[in-house]
């Protein structure tokens, strides 16, 4: 390499570097479960896994009403959302979005400090996500952009009805990627509330154009990747909205049980298949990036080999580091999804079925989420509880003048932090949780895939060992020692 | 359906609660059980061209336990434990001392504010 070529990779890598951080808001003040704790957990998943198939495999009657049972059939209710419901939801979610960039270009440089960095990370990527779990999908009913594309087609009507034809492969991929990248700005970007305004103008713009382009309809399905990502988290839910055509109401409320919306329909997209594994592997990599066997990898596996025969300052190996881990964060899905599909090849193999292997992937896509669902929600919570309160502190003064608005802003000056102890027992507590539903649900649907009783007993073995491995990995990643100061001390 | 789904709703929560004491469900500031003595601790931390050269990364210690920091820098900087909220101010190759009682359990880093530079953490363990 001439000696150009290596300052001009050498300028890059340290570019990149800029990028070291941790959790956007830095408030996780998590202690690794103990072993006994995980070994417990552990062994708990599979106790509970073969209670669940006993119960599953004695009652395939009462397990086929789940395929059975469509919109508006008995247990379930019917309900409707006034119209200005909606339209206020819409507006005040609209202000929320205008508020967040307001803030991050007028208010504090400090992160922890800003409204606008609570509010997005904490009350609206986890708290809405728990919500939506509890409640369904309520960004459907006020996205922002959406609504903002609304007033704009209400302003000129026909501007959102596409331009393009939206191809079929495409699929969920523009999600998929929006996804991954906001995913990877929280882990290595360096986040400061001016940022976070920048990049949600930025989206805006993009959403804007990308519904005139496609289409709106097409763009919120598809590419809005909070869309996406809300709404297989809302399939959870109880509740679930859909538009009414009767003219009056605009929303429909429909009851049904907990988690059953996740097996009305099956993932439509390989796609989408990928953006559920996703939402798995980005937590997990969010839990093991910073313990030290992941950091170990790097700095007593790979840097000492490479710096053996290339001889670089220790800052370019910095930034080597952090390429890594970006590179593993993008390679750690293919890992995943590739444990996923040779567990079905097994099932698809023991029990002859004739329904193909990507049918079969698709099919059993949205039994993941529960566990994808509760490896966010072990990881985060204890942040959500800290940090999401402030947001009570800080929205009477969203700009730091020194306003005290609703007569809270010296409300929680100590932070918050939960027991320890209490912290491990949830997260524990929560993975089983999670692990249960996902077990019950990938069994109904083996029921409902394989004809015969045989088959799908067959079938449910390395199903079940799937799930049994996502919980003990989900454990084992919250069990993990959490490195510290590793740049400074990398050997 | 119905009774499988309720089946199914018990054995998750009879997981939940095996695996959750919920006596112990309580925000920190727990009161350290009787008859358990509290440890001191004392931890040097050097800093040097922005590296940590003295003291371990991760401080593991016993909730209720004292815990003295001397931490020593070569530029003026500020000293933070996160969680604790503390902050002590470094002169350059001045020593600088900090103290907690560790009443919080959970993982707390502490970094050099100026430098940007996180030198390690403080795990406070449940007893």
């Amino acid at each position: 390499m001439t000696r150009v070529a290596k300052g001009v990779v050498s300028l890059l890598l340290a570019a990149w570097s800029g990028g070291a951080g941790a959790c956007v808001l830095g408030a996780v003040y998590n202690l690794p479960i103990p072993f006994g704790m995980y070994a417990s957990g552990a062994g708990a998943a599979l106790v509970v896994s073969f209670i669940v198939v006993a119960f599953v495999l004695r009652a395939p009657a009462a397990t086929g009403n789940i395929d059975a049972a469509p919109s508006g059939s008995r247990h379930v209710s019917q309900l409707s959302l006034p119209r200005w419901v909606v339209s206020s939801a819409s507006c005040a979610s609209l202000f929320g979005l205008l508020l967040t960039i307001v803030t991050g270009l007028l208010g504090s440089a400090n992160p922890l400090a800003n409204f606008n960095m609570t509010f997005f990370w904490i009350i609206f990527w986890l708290g809405l996500t728990y919500i939506t779990a509890l409640l369904g999908d309520l960004y459907s009913l006020a996205n922002p952009w959406r609504a903002l594309c609304g007033w704009l087609e209400h302003a000129s009507p026909g501007i959102f009805r596409g331009r393009f034809h939206y191809p079929a492969w495409l699929g969920y991929y523009p999600a998929l990627v929006l996804y991954a990248t906001l995913i990877w700005t929280e882990l290595f970007g360096q986040f400061q509330p001016q940022t976070l305004s920048v990049m949600l103008l930025g989206y805006t713009g993009l959403n804007v154009v990308a519904a005139w382009m496609v289409g709106k309809d097409i763009w919120f399905r598809y590419g809005e990747f909070f869309s996406v990502f809300f709404r297989l988290i809302g399939k959870m839910a109880p509740i679930e909205y859909s538009s009414n055509s009767d003219g009056n109401a605009t929303y429909g409320i429909r009851i049904r049980r907990p988690f059953v919306g996740l097996l009305e329909v099956s993932a439509d997209h390989f796609s989408l298949l990928l953006f559920v594994v996703f939402m798995l592997s980005s937590t997990a990599f969010d839990g093991a990036h910073e313990t030290v066997p992941w950091v170990g990898m790097f700095w007593k596996g790979i840097y000492p080999m490479l710096s053996n025969h290339i001889v670089q300052p220790y800052l370019i190996w910095v930034s080597v580091y952090y390429i890594w881990q970006s590179a593993m964060l993008l390679l750690l899905p293919l890992c995943y999804l590739a444990v996923y599909l040779i567990l079905l090849w097994l099932a698809r193999t023991v029990t002859h079925s004739g329904t193909t292997l990507p049918r079969l992937a698709l099919r059993f896509a949205f039994t993941l989420i529960p566990i994808a669902f509760v490896y966010n929600m072990t990881h985060y919570y204890g942040e959500f509880a800290s940090q999401g309160i402030q947001v009570l502190r800080m929205v009477s003064d969203p700009f730091s003048f020194g306003w005290n608005l609703f007569g809270t802003a010296h409300w929680f000056t100590d932070p918050i932090v939960l027991d320890a102890g209490a912290v491990w027992h949830t997260q524990v507590g929560l993975i089983l949780f999670g692990h249960i539903a996902s077990v019950y649900l990938a069994h109904v649907e083996a029921l409902k895939v394989f004809p015969s009783a045989r088959h799908a007993v067959l079938s449910q073995l390395p199903m079940l060992l799937l799930m049994v491995l996502l919980t003990t990995a989900g454990l084992w990643i919250l069990s993990l020692p959490i490195d510290a100061g590793q740049l400074s001390t990398p050997l | 359906m119905k009774s499988t789904a309720c089946i199914t709703l018990v054995c998750g929560l009879l997981a939940l609660f095996s695996t959750l004491q919920v006596q112990r469900l309580s925000f920190a500031q727990t009161k350290v059980a009787d008859g358990q003595s509290e440890t001191s601790h004392v931890f040097d931390i050097v800093v040097q061209r922005g590296k940590r050269v003295k003291g371990p990364a991760v401080l593991k210690v016993s909730q209720g336990d004292e815990v003295t920091l001397h931490i020593t820098a070569d530029t003026a900087d500020e000293f933070h434990l996160h969680g604790y909220n503390l902050i002590v101010q470094l002169l350059p190759n001045s020593t600088a001392t900090m103290h907690v009682v560790a009443k919080l359990t959970g993982r707390f880093t502490y970094e050099l504010h100026k430098s940007d530079l996180e030198l390690g953490a403080l795990e406070v363990y449940p007893r």
